[in-house]
């Protein structure tokens, strides 16, 4: 328990620094970006061809306090956040809070979706795989691996929504205002998951069934099924498992050309969208919410390992 | 293993449930008219959205585009001006709604507009001193003559919204107009469903519901085109608007626009001072080839700063043309030679510069390239830069700029002098010419902003558009056009080149 509540400690430790150190890494890269921050903003708000442009540059420097010193900025914004006030966007002025937490729900959506469609393939692929390690659907699936994952998500998308949205019209194209648009975009996502869990999986399971208590629990008279799933399955998970974690972190954020192909209000879209306009509000707090989803996603998998695997888990946390 | 499964089960489910319920108040009706656009709304103030709801009829103006660079009558049924020529009298309609059911007043629409000049918006920089209301009439008085005051009336800045649109302090809390449809729920900002409005005062919507959707990828535009998902798709790429226009469900239509893309040069360079080198760079660059093999589209060669949709256009001028014959004569004659390595030289300075371009409209660093090649064969020595679109202004602003490549829009007012005054003349816009000054040009534009009648307007415009030709402070490249496809159920769709009307206006449902 002790070491339970060590691992939950560091970690509410570590996701306000990473999500510290993440909101001023916003806060610099939308700064340090050549170009006028306060007449992006016009620029985004009004149209780059609005009559008057430079006026209203000059106007949203002044009345959002951009000519301010970078370090009384980020220090005002800091003090803000304290209080558990995120700002407004600079472009539309609504709250930051609400428009990042609903992109997150978006991707969130699109993560559990995505996964679960990964793990219905890679799960038994990578153990039929894993148990025959040198047969004939191994070399079939490490060329398909290797061909999905050599491709462009981009692609794979463009290409599912020419077969199921514009041949079959079973569904749409693009948008989010029904669960059947969650869809196609879950789909290639998964696609490219799926080719790497299944491997991991494979390889991770051909590991366990060669090892040495895998062989004694099967000479102590317990039967193939038995043995496969308590000793093969549960000890060949914690690498799997681990995977499968950095890839629920990557989902938030690191999916902005799905998001964009298929129109997905998801953050990494709200990511980009805010860099380009240079919102920086937005940018923090996308960025703060970040920090945490990975310390969180990240925490999970070495609670899931400590279940899955207790002795080697505290080892390797000392 | 078991409760972990039923926990991400569950968890599924909830973020489902969440989801769908968020989800569920914009669900899609069949028989809903969908506009596809690539343009993300800001919010609801229109000052920053209003684009989005003029465009789908929602919102109205006092005058409105006439399509074909004019102005009539709309909320105002008409208007006139006092002998001094500084006090506008705007006659608003009668038995206008809102759609609030509120009655249309002089007070509501000089109260809105009023907001608009407190914002420092359209107006800033124009004479207009008031807008105040008296009995049934919209007064604006100005501190000078000022005869596209109509003009700067017709965009989706100067909508007119209803007083409870609007919080105590001013901002923008709904979207309260007048149009043929009422906005009735709103997903994020790239979502808009709307109903049609039964107390509209003219020709009422056909079709009951419409949603504006904002799609930013145009390949996704254009399958959703093809799939039939969107029935007004605006703003195809050149590639997709061909391969659909093969396809029989949908018809495809191409119109030039106020938009062009060009070459600001800084006339401070020694190698763009002279008017005549920057005419000899002009008459290097291939337009029609460039139009051909980028654009798709030779019509968008640009012979001049605007395409002849436009009033601006002036047919007696002789267009730009491509003749690298007579820029080496030129570049010869004022004492540019090539050197051994083929570029030209002039006292031990090669010809070279730097076109600064951007990528948020991807076309222009390929244009960049082409000009880059053309340029090359005649010995001009040209890199190119690529950044932000703000560098440029900024840029401009700091005297480093040397040339940039940019689409120009020349209709956030339907007569495009909002634009050229900003462009040509001081206080000068960043995006406008660079170090170029014509005195003979600025006295024009004052005359054509003071102009008592429209022939004086004409002789000035005329005035304006040859100085630019001859003088080329900026190099005219090519056209825009806006490629849009719209579904064969569909009928009477009518799109405006100036983007001032609303998409869904007179369209109905084949039967």
């Amino acid at each position: 328990m002790k070491k339970v509540v060590g691992i939950l400690g560091k970690s509410i430790l570590r996701g306000l620094g990473i999500a510290f150190c993440v909101s001023g890494l916003c806060f610099a890269v939308a700064h340090l970006i050549p170009g006028d921050v306060a007449l992006e903003i016009a620029m985004t708000r009004y149209g780059e061809s609005d009559v008057g442009i430079i006026d209203r540059a000059d106007r949203v420097r002044e009345e959002e306090g951009l000519s301010l010193p970078l370090a009384v900025q980020y220090l005002d914004w800091i003090g803000k956040v304290a209080r558990l006030d995120f700002g407004i966007s600079l472009i539309d002025k609504t709250p930051t809070l609400p428009v990042v937490l609903r992109a997150l729900k978006f991707s969130a959506l699109l993560g559990v979706v995505a996964l679960g469609f990964s793990l219905c393939v890679a799960l038994p692929v990578g153990i039929v795989v894993g148990l025959r390690p040198r047969g004939k659907f191994y070399l079939v699936t490490a060329m398909l691996s290797s061909l999905i994952v050599s491709i462009p998500s981009f692609v794979w998308g463009i290409s599912l929504i020419v077969l199921f949205a514009l041949k079959l019209k079973w569904l749409p194209v693009a948008g989010f205002l029904s669960p059947t648009y969650v869809i196609l975009p879950a789909a290639t996502i998964a696609l490219t998951l799926s080719a790497t869990s299944s491997r991991i999986i494979a390889v991770s399971l051909a590991e366990t069934i060669n090892s040495p208590y895998y062989a004694f629990a099967r000479h102590k008279g317990l039967s193939e099924l038995w043995t496969l799933f308590f000793h093969g399955l549960r000890n060949a998970s914690v690498p799997v498992v681990t995977c499968i974690g950095m890839q629920a972190a990557s989902l938030f954020g690191g999916t902005i050309a799905i998001e964009t192909l298929f129109n997905w209000p998801g953050v990494g879209l709200l990511f980009l969208n805010a860099v380009t306009s240079r919102d920086i509000p937005v940018l923090q707090t996308a960025g703060i919410a970040m920090g945490l989803i990975c310390v969180a996603v990240n925490t999970t998998v070495d609670l899931l390992c400590l279940v899955l695997k207790p002795t080697a888990r505290l080892e390797r946390l000392g | 293993m078991k409760r972990s499964g039923v926990v991400v089960f569950l968890l599924s489910l909830f973020l489902c449930a969440f989801y769908i319920e968020g989800a569920s108040e914009v669900c899609a009706a069949d028989d809903r008219l969908v506009v596809v656009t690539a343009w993300e709304t800001q919010g609801l103030d229109p000052l920053l959205s209003g684009f989005a709801f003029l465009r789908m009829g929602s919102v109205e103006p006092l005058v409105r585009s006439d399509r074909k660079g004019g102005v009539e009558p709309c909320l105002a049924e008409k208007w006139s001006l006092s002998d001094d020529r500084l006090t506008w009298k705007f006659d608003i309609r009668p038995n206008v709604l809102f759609h609030d059911g509120a009655p249309l007043t002089a007070a509501a629409a000089a109260q809105s507009l009023n907001r608009t000049l407190s914002k420092g918006a359209i107006f800033k920089g124009t004479p207009v001193k008031t807008i105040e209301s008296d009995g049934n009439s919209v007064v604006i008085k100005t501190s000078s003559p000022f005869a596209p005051l109509p003009w700067y009336l017709a965009t989706y800045s100067t909508v007119v919204l209803a007083p409870s649109s609007f919080d105590k302090n001013n901002e923008c809390v709904s979207v309260v107009g007048t149009g043929f449809y009422k906005l009735s729920s709103s997903e994020g900002n790239t979502v808009f469903d709307f109903e049609a409005f039964d107390g509209y005062w003219g020709e009422k919507a056909t079709i009951e519901k419409a949603r504006y959707l904002a799609v930013p990828n145009p390949e996704t535009r254009a399958m959703m085109a093809e799939s039939g998902e969107g029935h007004i798709v605006i703003d195809l790429p050149a590639e997709s608007a061909q391969y659909l226009a093969k396809d029989t469900d949908v018809i495809v239509v191409s119109h030039i626009l106020p938009r062009v893309r060009s070459m600001i040069l800084n006339a401070k360079l020694p190698v763009f001072a002279d008017a005549e080198l920057r005419r000899a760079v002009s008459l290097c660059i291939d337009r029609k080839g460039i139009a051909e093999a980028i654009h798709k589209d030779v019509t968008l060669a640009a012979t001049q700063l605007l395409a002849d949709f436009s009033p601006w256009h002036d047919k007696n001028l002789s267009p730009l043309e491509y003749n690298p014959e007579k820029a080496k004569e030129i570049f010869l004659a004022s004492g540019w030679k090539p050197n051994k390595s083929g570029v030209l030289e002039k006292d031990g300075k090669e010809f070279a510069f730097e076109i600064l371009t951007y990528t948020a409209r991807p076309d222009l660093p390929v244009v960049a390239q082409a000009i880059q090649q053309q340029l090359a064969n005649l010995g001009i020595k040209v890199s190119i830069a690529i950044d932000n679109s703000s560098v440029i202004a900024s840029r401009h602003n700091d005297g480093t700029l040397e040339s940039a490549l940019l689409g120009r829009n020349y209709s956030s007012i339907p007569d495009p002098i909002g634009n050229i005054a900003a462009d040509f003349s001081e206080p000068r816009d960043p995006m406008g010419a660079m170090n170029w000054r014509s005195e003979k040009a600025e006295s024009l534009i004052k005359s054509y902003m003071g102009a008592s009648n429209p022939q004086d307007a004409a002789k000035a415009r005329s005035g304006i558009m040859a100085i630019l030709q001859e003088e080329l402070p900026v190099v005219p490249v090519s056209w825009y056009a806006n490629q849009s496809a719209f579904s064969k159920n569909l009928e009477n769709v009518n799109l405006d080149p100036y983007e001032l009307r609303p998409y869904p206006e007179g369209v109905r449902w084949k039967k």
